[in-house]
């Protein structure tokens, strides 16, 4: 074998490689450009090259041919491959692979029975939020709260500072003697309320017995008034009254002839004996009346002896009480009702 | 004094600026004598069969091992974002930009760079490039124009071969022993690869061609003092040529891409 031969088939055998690589690589490169193309304005094709692909649900339809500036918008012409038909109303979006960046152009079909031509511009393109925007985003939001922050900081000088931390402080120590106050007298205050439960409970039969007492005092009263017994009758029974005024016009009558010296007793008038006997009499009187006084008798009884008043001072007395450990006992139930609430 | 200090101390620099010239010379003969008849093919095939065609074994073995261990560590590093995807692009941008037209300029250097400055050398000691002098042949169009022209057309022709070769090897190591998926590695790698990478790398691996061809040639050339010489010229040609690569390689990407 000639070394002709040899170097020919070397040469021969790396050009179809060659071939074989570059025809591989340059799909849609200058070598085999086919199909039609659409154009499209976009805001921002940062990331987008030419030869990114076009994509109709994933599937590879095209190519960015050319990517130019118009207007301060970037136009880019789409080769689309010449069996795919896309609807007048579609839309585009750009989209990337991965994180990475690299991006790629979506359409998304529309549902109009026309399709674009050569040369037709997909005018609707929907802005998505691709990663760049997402972290730009992140980024002002983070600024804006950083700003925040930074107003606060100007707002709160040392002396609000301060303050915040007295206040914050204050609040701290007070709820903690308050919840300290109340471990405390955690005992005292379920005895107080229990106490008020109990004086509740005790209210009862004692307004029960003040009600008898009443009860029992009216109707002395109206005992009394009725003429009953020994103080109604003396209240009420004219009887004696008029025994006693029948007597003093008697007396007058006699005191009159006796002025006269008529009859016995006037003769008794003036008759000094009668005088002194008059004397002794009205001194067994005196007497009377002083034992009278003395509540011997029933009359002297009625006078003299106090059980019955002193019974019902006492009576009155405890009823008094009573109201006022119901008065004292109210701001407690109160107390205990806010404490009930509370805990 | 200027004997004693200064020139001692600038001899380096004055050694590298005078082979820079002299490589430059040549390669000023050269660009003559290529287009300048009679036009004697037979040499040139010789040289693109030793350059090219037997280079090619090493040139596969090193651009199928390139491009799986390429996967293999891009994989590592990729499986972190979860873009395994990624991993066929990368081998494929890698090899076709870079590794392809460096990794085979380096091994036709290892192989056949210095063969060629040993072979020329051991002329040069042997005075047979005299003799071609005193038959009034020239001896750069006899002896160095084919070797730098089939270094020029073969180093290309085997770094397609190496991208191609890399490739698949990434390919294989991506789909068939990881399991990324054949869809995403082969339709990343259709996208994201462009005609200008491969056509640039394969520019590179042109100049690549002619710098090794020219440097080992210059170095066999210019071969001093017996069989010594010989292994010394060997040596530096696959050195300089190595190292001007890499360099270059460097300038040529950030000037040209």
């Amino acid at each position: 074998m000639s070394s002709e031969f040899k170097v020919g088939v070397l040469v021969l055998m790396a050009i179809v490689v060659l071939f074989y690589m570059s025809f591989r690589v340059g799909k849609y490169g200058t070598l085999t450009r086919s199909g039609y193309e659409v154009v499209v304005h976009l805001p921002d094709v940062a990331g987008l090259d030419i030869k990114s692909p076009v994509e109709l649900a994933g599937v590879e339809i095209g190519a960015v041919h050319k990517l130019s500036l118009d207007e301060y918008r970037a136009k880019a012409s789409l080769l689309i491959k010449d069996n795919v038909k896309i609807p007048t109303d579609s839309k585009l979006v750009i989209r990337s692979f991965g994180i990475l960046g690299d991006k790629y152009l979506a359409i998304v079909p529309g549902q109009a029975k026309t399709f674009l031509k050569p040369g037709d511009e997909i005018t609707n393109v929907v802005a998505v939020a691709d990663y760049d925007q997402m972290f730009r985003n992140v980024q002002s939001a983070a600024e804006n709260f950083s700003d925040v922050m930074g107003q606060f900081k100007g707002m709160i000088g040392d002396q609000e500072k301060s303050n915040l931390k007295e206040s914050l402080q204050n609040i701290k120590v007070v709820s903690g003697e308050f919840k300290e106050m109340v471990t405390q007298n955690k005992t005292n205050v379920t005895r107080i309320v229990s106490n008020v439960a109990q004086a509740s409970d005790k209210f009862g039969p004692l307004a029960d017995k003040a009600d008898a007492a009443f009860t029992g005092i009216n109707s002395i009263v109206r005992g009394v008034e009725e003429g009953k017994g020994s103080l109604g009758l003396l209240v009420k029974d004219e009887t004696l009254y008029n025994d006693a005024r029948d007597t003093v016009a008697s007396l007058k009558t006699i005191s009159a002839e006796i002025e006269q010296g008529k009859g016995t007793l006037g003769k008794l008038v003036k008759d000094e004996t009668l005088y002194t006997d008059a004397e002794a009499t009205m001194k067994s009187i005196k007497e009377m009346t002083e034992s009278m006084n003395k509540g011997q008798g029933t009359l002297g009884k009625l006078m003299k002896d106090d059980t019955l008043a002193t019974e019902a001072e006492k009576t009155m007395k405890k009823v008094q009480r009573a109201a006022d450990s119901v008065q004292e006992q109210v701001p407690i139930t109160v107390l205990g009702t806010i404490f009930g609430i509370l805990f | 004094m200027f004997e004693g200090f200064v020139k001692p101390l600038f001899k380096p620099v004055t050694y590298a600026a005078s082979e820079f010239g002299r490589v430059f010379f040549m390669l000023m003969e050269v660009a003559y004598w290529t287009f300048r008849g009679p036009f004697k093919f037979n040499n040139l095939f010789k040289q693109m069969e030793f350059i090219g065609v037997k280079s090619l074994g090493i040139v596969i073995i090193t651009g199928g091992f390139t491009g799986m261990v390429l996967a293999l560590q891009t994989y590592y590093g990729f499986r972190r974002f979860s873009s395994e995807g990624l991993v066929g692009v990368t081998v494929a941008l890698s090899v076709t930009r870079e590794l392809g037209p460096v990794l085979t300029a380096l091994m036709v250097t290892g192989r056949a760079g210095s063969a060629m400055a040993a072979e020329l050398g051991s002329m040069r000691v042997t005075e047979q490039i005299d003799a071609l002098t005193v038959m009034a042949l020239s001896p750069v169009k006899y002896l160095i124009v084919p070797r730098v022209l089939a270094s020029l057309f073969m180093v290309p022709i085997l770094t397609i071969i190496a991208d191609f070769v890399g490739i698949i090897g990434g390919y294989f190591v991506g789909v068939k022993l990881l399991g990324i998926n054949e869809g995403i590695f082969v339709n990343k790698m259709v996208r994201y690869v462009d005609l200008d990478d491969i056509y640039n790398g394969l520019a590179k691996a042109a100049v690549f061609g002619v710098i090794l061809g020219l440097i080992s040639c210059y170095k066999g050339f210019y071969t001093k003092g017996g069989a010594e010489g010989v292994g010394k010229a060997t040596t530096e040609a696959v050195v300089v040529s190595s190292v001007t690569i890499l360099i270059s390689d460097y300038l040529l990407t950030s000037l040209l891409f």
